[in-house]
Formats: C-alpha cells, sequence, structure tokens
C-alpha cells in the first residue's frame, strides 16, 4: 500500500491519495527502480512555493517491496541527480492518480481528487528546475572583494566581500535561503543543510556533529590548513549552535564586520541586541550559546 | 491551515496544519483588536513568532503584535500566539518551554 502526496500547495491541503491495489503498487515502485537517478530523499529539494515534490511513502510492512526503492522517496523533486528523469516519473505517476476519492481522505474535503486536480499538477510539475534554482556551477560572488590576511595565521588568506543585504532580502530569495545559503554565500533557494550535498545530514544539533557535516560539503577549519588562491574566493565563516535544537552561521564581510541570515529573514550584521556584529563569539546569539569554530569555505564547497 | 514556527535559523521551521475551528478563533481573535501603534521586530535569533494565513492573506504574530497586508494589530494579551502554542503537535514538545518563555507564559 502507498501514500501518495503532491507537495504543492501551502494553505489548502496538498492532494494526497492512497494505492491498495497490489498490482498499482509494483508498477509505481518497478519506476522508481528503474529510474533511480529520478528519485531523491523526500524534503531535500525545493522548498519554495509551487510544486515541491512528490512524495511516495510505503504504508504497510508487509506486500510490496522492490530491492533498491526506499520506503520513501520523491519524485519532481530539485534533489533528484536526473531532473529530466525525475519529471517523468512523476507524470508517469500522477497520470495514475484516482480521479475520484475511491479512499476518503481528510485531506479530500478541502482538495478533491479529480481530472481538473490531476491535470493541474501535470501541467505545474517543473521539466527544468534550474530556472527555479541557480546553477550549482556558479555560485553566487561579490565583485567588490578583498583579500586579507587571516588575523589568527598570518600565513593563511581569505577573501572579505562587501556587505550587499539587497541581493538576499527580496521575496524571490529571502524565504529560500538561510544562514547556510548566506555564509557559503551560494544563493541556492533549497535552504541549505550542512551536509546534505554530500549525503551526510545530521539531525543532532551539536558542535561536532553540524562540524562534520559541513566538513563533508567541503569546508575546512580554519588555519588548519589555508586554503590555497585556487580556492579564489575563500569565505571566512563561523558556526554557533542552540544545542539539541538549531545551528547557525556568520560569514566576516568587509568593514570589519559580521553577516549573517537567521532563517528566512532578512541578512543583517546585527546581533539579537540590534548592535553590529564585531565578533561573533561575544555577540548577542539569543539561545545559540555554543560557539564551535570557524571555518573557510571555498570555491569548490558545494552545498544544497 | 498551516502554522509555522518561526524559530530556526538553519533548520527548517516546524509547521503543522491545525482545524477550521481555530483559524475562526483567531479570526474572531482579530476583529476585537485595536490597530497596533508603535513598530516591532523580531529579533534575528530565537523565537520570532507564529506564521499562517487567513483567507491567503499571510500573518506574523510575534510579541502581541498581528502583523498582516495592511495596518498591523495590537494582540496586548498575546492571545493569538498562545492559542497558537496550544495547537503545537506533540512530537514538538521540546519546544513548548521555549516559546512559552518568550512570550511570557506558563507551559
Amino acid at each position: 500500500m502507498l501514500r501518495i502526496e503532491v507537495d504543492m500547495f501551502s494553505g489548502r491541503p496538498n492532494p494526497v491519495w492512497i494505492v491498495t491495489e497490489e498490482k498499482a503498487v509494483k508498477e509505481v515502485l518497478a519506476m522508481a527502480r528503474e529510474a533511480r537517478e529520478g528519485v531523491a530523499k523526500p524534503r531535500t529539494g525545493f522548498n519554495g512555493l509551487g510544486l515541491r515534490e512528490i512524495r511516495v511513502e510505503t504504508l504497510a510492512d508487509e506486500g510490496s517491496r522492490v530491492r533498491g526503492v526506499p520506503a520513501q522517496f520523491a519524485v519532481a523533486s530539485a534533489a533528484a541527480k536526473d531532473h529530466r528523469m525525475t519529471a517523468e516519473l512523476a507524470q508517469r505517476i500522477v497520470q495514475t492518480m484516482p480521479l475520484r476519492s475511491e479512499i476518503r481522505l481528510l485531506e479530500h474535503e478541502l482538495t478533491p481528487l479529480d481530472k481538473k486536480l490531476r491535470d493541474l499538477i501535470l501541467e505545474r510539475i517543473p521539466r527544468d528546475w534550474e530556472i527555479f534554482l541557480p546553477p550549482k556551477t556558479r555560485p553566487t560572488s561579490n565583485p567588490r572583494i578583498d583579500t586579507t590576511q587571516d588575523g589568527k595565521c598570518r600565513n593563511c588568506e581569505y577573501e572579505i566581500s562587501q556587505f550587499n543585504p539587497g541581493f538576499w532580502n527580496n521575496p524571490a530569495t529571502q524565504p529560500y535561503n538561510n544562514c547556510y545559503n548566506y555564509a557559503r554565500n551560494w544563493r541556492t533557494n533549497t535552504f541549505a543543510q550542512p551536509g546534505r550535498a554530500h549525503g551526510a545530514q545530521t539531525g543532532t544539533m551539536a558542535c561536532n556533529t553540524v562540524t562534520t557535516a559541513a566538513m563533508a560539503d567541503g569546508l575546512k577549519k580554519r588555519c588548519n590548513p589555508c586554503l590555497p588562491q585556487s580556492e579564489f574566493p575563500r569565505r571566512l565563516m563561523a558556526l554557533v549552535i542552540d544545542p539539541g535544537f538549531d545551528y547557525h552561521w556568520y560569514r566576516h564581510q568587509r568593514g570589519g564586520f559580521w553577516g549573517h541570515k537567521p532563517g528566512s529573514t532578512a541578512a543583517r550584521n546585527t546581533d539579537n541586541s540590534n548592535k553590529v556584529i564585531t565578533n561573533p563569539e561575544t555577540c548577542n546569539r539569543g539561545g545559540y550559546t555554543d560557539f564551535c569554530g570557524y571555518f573557510y569555505a571555498g570555491k569548490s564547497v558545494v552545498i544544497s | 491551515m498551516e502554522v509555522e514556527l518561526d524559530i530556526f535559523s538553519g533548520r527548517p521551521n516546524p509547521r503543522w496544519r491545525v482545524g477550521e475551528e481555530v483559524e475562526r478563533r483567531l479570526r474572531a481573535l482579530e476583529e476585537a483588536m485595536p490597530p497596533a501603534a508603535a513598530e516591532g521586530q523580531p529579533p534575528a535569533l530565537g523565537y520570532r513568532g507564529f506564521l499562517y494565513a487567513i483567507a491567503g492573506e499571510r500573518r506574523r504574530a510575534f510579541n502581541g503584535r498581528i502583523e498582516r497586508p495592511g495596518r498591523p494589530l495590537a494582540d496586548r494579551e498575546l492571545l493569538v500566539e498562545r492559542a497558537l502554542l496550544d495547537t503545537l503537535p506533540a512530537e514538538l514538545a521540546p519546544l513548548r518551554a521555549r516559546v512559552a518563555a518568550a512570550i511570557g507564559g506558563g507551559d
């Protein structure tokens, strides 16, 4: 038995249906097995408004399982390796959506299944996620960059850039990019998570676990080692933790201060006391009491 | 109606759905609220209020102020925030005490 949910609405319940017929379940799972590059882990792709992904979930602990297909997966996902394949898989799965609520769910009161809804979903499946997301090969960069010697280890250098909050603080960007996006200076529009791009995301909010996840993305501990010039532009980032709950990052900016972007709120250079951040170790960080350390992020750091 | 607790920076905020009766209650509370006067901004880090939509219009309830399109409203007793905190799902229980402390109420 499968539960299929199209994650697309913001106010109404998402379209959702249950597949109980064994033949139909096997067909969906077989499609996923044949097109593995089109399948992604749920909730790891686009996180904004519109169609985000289609989630398929096995509900029963007996019955059809197909080797190599996880119990929960997503299609029409920006996190899938092959965007064309994920869209095609989604199309095929949505084509099997029932046109009336044979198995009545609570969601069907406000989002009943019918042909019009199916056609809407088919129309909204992105064929090309690149039009929603900036190309990963071209991280954002600020042309006004200075190279500075690291005060902690003079043999190392990194780049500090002009504080440019306007780049982040607009409706198309702000909701979809978080502290990690900002500190790394890469607008992925995926609310990037440390380690996710490399299958190393953590669910434990502590200095050691988030550090490990971030280093899987390519971050290096400050001064250990220096980043070569070939990694230009090299950012200096600071990591803090709200123990057990969350993490937060800062980026060193030109002008002697640090910038940050708390979640989907605006990028800024002030702390919880509304003071300009000159030192992330001593600024007002609210509940983010644990200071984990500093990191370099060079050109080759990939986040998602 | 979907409710989002705006509290995290790195991790996505928690979101959950509430029933129509909650939406009706929030509408009724709003109808009794005067316009808000002073400007108030959420802090950078930590609890920044609840986000939700009524009739498709987005709102932020934070620190006794309801931000919405047009004139914000004053919720001096933080009734909206308390009502939404009451809908916090069981799996988010670890956040309850933190939000309760932020809105100045008991758990």
